[in-house]
């Protein structure tokens, strides 16, 4: 072999090894997701940023139907949430709003307007008002660890998410994303005391062409009581400008009827 | 607003339909809601009670409201309240059943930061939950176990959003409907921010007394603290001057000056329970001495005397407890208890009386339930409660049904 192959074999050594090191960078940069990505396309999926849509939301105790309530809901950024009241008739003339961290409920027949907890139950169901007028999880929780394990048998991103304050309703809430396209399948939240209270199951998720989500069904299950649970559909999405004037405290007496 | 005789309800029902079937043609679909409720309520004598010794009685009832509304795409509404109160049995040779108009009003939109409220109307002014101060137009208070409010027979007010924290009022109302001449006016300062929510009234009643209501309130976790109050350019307050046993010549009405009356609370919610404290400083009420005078004039005369409930004293203190899921998912327990007082030291247990109540709630469906009340009073030789209150030891049942 002369020198001149020697320099040749050499050259096309370094250039293998220096496009197999680019490979493997590229591998890594394109082929895997970070947790926070995987925070905010589930983020992403499960709030709308602004729409209205119709909100259902369906009590079962003991495995049998107890009752339902149904909300028109309207929703911008990731802090202002209105949810007006339609049936059933202990519903009518009731909305709530979510504005930051403040919670009203106002009452149309008496003109009564209260500022209420986040962390109490909405009515008398397994959803907390935070749960229902819900906000990006990003905003109050923190993600602590991420991995891809196997979870009874099949495949998920885990992400660990734990609260940033005391002022929020759970401690620490674990989500399963799916791998293929990145949908959330399950959350379980955990109370400050570290047990299992709820696990929330995402049944339905339907994108439409934009990619935008236009059908949500999922079923809180409390975990604490067998046989409990609320089913909840978020249908009917409407993605279209919202005023600002809905997400006034002062404007639910004009808008709740 | 009570009808009198049959002709005059027609014409009035007929009126009211014709606001809502005339417009309904540029509105959406006319809403129809409510509930009903039928009680069985057995009322016993007060043994203590110092007036003229009443029966007990057992009467069942039937109570409701029907709400007819509708609302267009530029929210414009129409709200019709019909409240239904009826008895099973004849009253005093009236019909059982009674229809009476309670809201009739509509809203109109100026602006979309404008919306003027016109004609009979409940508004709600205040933070507490037992004693309402602040409300000069449509006061909420207690009988039994219950609310009750004086809807205000006229109302107009102009309600404009300034910013998204802030919201202005102008109000001009009629207290009675037998004194159409006596104008009231009214101007509000709605201001939240954050955790933090608060109202400022400025009342110029008959234009010419001037009354001041401020609400507070502050949301901290579970937790929220409140206080509302009112203060009084002047108010009147009867006082026993004489006891010659002519109840004409022996009160008089003192004008007071300068009143400042307050409420001071806090309410904590739980997942499933809930707590309230509220303390009542109400600055019109007798003081020790005049509330011993009162009594023993009472109770040596056997006269009939002006009282208000809850209003009497200077101090009262009332306590509430709430636990859902009581023994069973659809059951609800509620306690609480109301002191009325004077101070804490000398005296406390001989002018202090206590009324308790009982609330017991079981969910027959969403929207039907059932509920059991008692109450029961207790109180020293000079205590409100058990020796101004008619009725003693109550009991009721009521089943509500909502559509």
């Amino acid at each position: 072999m002369d020198i001149l192959s020697l320099y040749e074999m050499r050259r096309w050594r370094w250039s293998l090894l220096l496009f197999l090191l680019l490979l493997i960078c590229c591998g890594s940069v394109g082929g895997e997701v970070d947790g926070d990505t995987l925070l905010k396309k589930s983020d992403d999926t499960f709030f709308m940023n602004e729409a209205k849509f119709s909100f259902r939301m369906e009590d079962y105790e003991q495995g049998a139907y107890k009752k339902y309530y149904l909300f028109d809901g309207y929703v911008k950024g990731v802090d202002r949430y209105l949810l007006v009241g339609m049936e059933p008739a202990v519903l009518r003339g009731m909305s709530h709003l979510r504005v930051e961290d403040v919670i009203y409920e106002y009452i149309k027949r008496v003109d009564r307007m209260k500022q209420v907890s986040a962390k109490v139950a909405f009515h008398n169901s397994l959803l907390t008002l935070e749960d229902v007028l819900n906000t990006k999880l990003a905003t109050y929780y923190d993600l602590e660890e991420w991995e891809k394990a196997n979870f009874e048998g099949e495949e998920y991103y885990i992400l660990r998410l734990q609260a940033k304050t005391q002022m929020v309703a759970y401690y620490r809430i674990n989500i399963l994303i799916r791998p293929d396209n990145l949908l959330p399948v399950k959350r379980e939240y955990f109370s400050y005391s570290g047990q299992k209270i709820k696990e929330m199951v995402f049944e339905e998720i339907q994108l439409n062409q934009a990619g935008k989500t236009e059908l949500i069904k999922f079923t809180m299950y409390d975990s604490l009581r067998e046989g409990y649970y609320t089913k909840v559909t978020i249908s009917e999405i409407k993605y279209k400008p919202i005023p600002e004037l809905y997400f006034q405290r002062s404007y639910l007496r004009a808008i709740t009827h | 607003m009570k009808a009198g005789n049959g002709l005059k309800q027609f014409c009035l029902y007929l009126y009211v339909i014709c606001i809502f079937v005339l417009p309904t043609r540029a509105m959406a679909t006319v809403e129809i809601y409510g509930g009903f409720s039928v009680s069985l309520n057995l009322d016993k004598a007060n043994k203590e009670f110092i007036g003229a010794p009443p029966g007990g009685d057992l009467g069942a009832y039937l109570g409701g409201n029907l709400y007819l509304s509708a609302v267009n795409e530029e929210n414009y509404q129409y709200l019709l309240d019909l409240e239904i109160i009826g008895s099973m049995d004849e009253i005093s040779g009236e019909p059982p059943l009674g229809l009476s108009v309670n809201q009739l009003y509509v809203q109109i939109p100026l602006t979309s930061y404008n919306y003027l409220y016109c004609g009979r109307k409940i508004k709600e002014i205040g933070v507490s939950n037992f004693f309402n101060l602040s409300n000069r137009i449509s006061p909420r208070y207690l009988t039994g176990y219950k609310y009750e409010r004086n809807v205000t027979p006229g109302f107009l007010e102009l309600n404009s959003i300034v910013t998204p924290n802030r919201a202005h009022g102008l109000i001009m109302y009629f207290r009675e409907v037998k004194n159409w001449d006596e104008l009231n006016l009214a101007t509000y300062i709605d201001y939240h921010q954050g955790n933090f929510s608060g109202d400022g009234y400025f009342y110029y009643e008959n234009l010419n007394d001037p009354y001041l209501g401020l609400n507070l309130s502050y949301q901290w976790g579970l937790y929220q603290f409140y206080l509302e109050s009112i203060w009084k350019g002047k108010t009147e307050q009867t006082l026993l001057i004489d006891e010659t046993g002519d109840r004409s010549t022996d009160f008089l009405a003192v004008e007071r000056k300068n009143m400042l009356s307050l409420v001071i609370g806090v309410s904590l919610s739980h997942d499933n329970w809930d707590l309230l404290l509220e303390y009542l400083r109400w600055q019109d009420g007798y003081n020790l001495a005049e509330q011993r005078k009162f009594i023993d004039y009472i109770k040596a005369y056997k006269t009939d005397y002006y009282y208000k409930p809850y209003a009497f004293s200077k101090n009262y203190l009332a306590i509430s407890w709430s636990l859902d899921s009581f023994l069973h998912p659809d059951l609800t327990l509620a306690l609480s208890g109301v002191a009325s007082f004077q101070s804490l030291s000398g005296g406390l247990s001989s002018f202090s009386s206590w009324e308790f109540s009982t609330n017991l709630r079981y969910m027959l469906s969403q929207n039907s339930e059932i509920t059991f009340h008692a109450s029961c009073l207790t109180g020293g030789e000079y205590g409100e409660f058990n020796n101004l209150f008619a009725t003693g030891p109550s009991m009721a049942l009521v089943l509500t049904h909502l559509f």
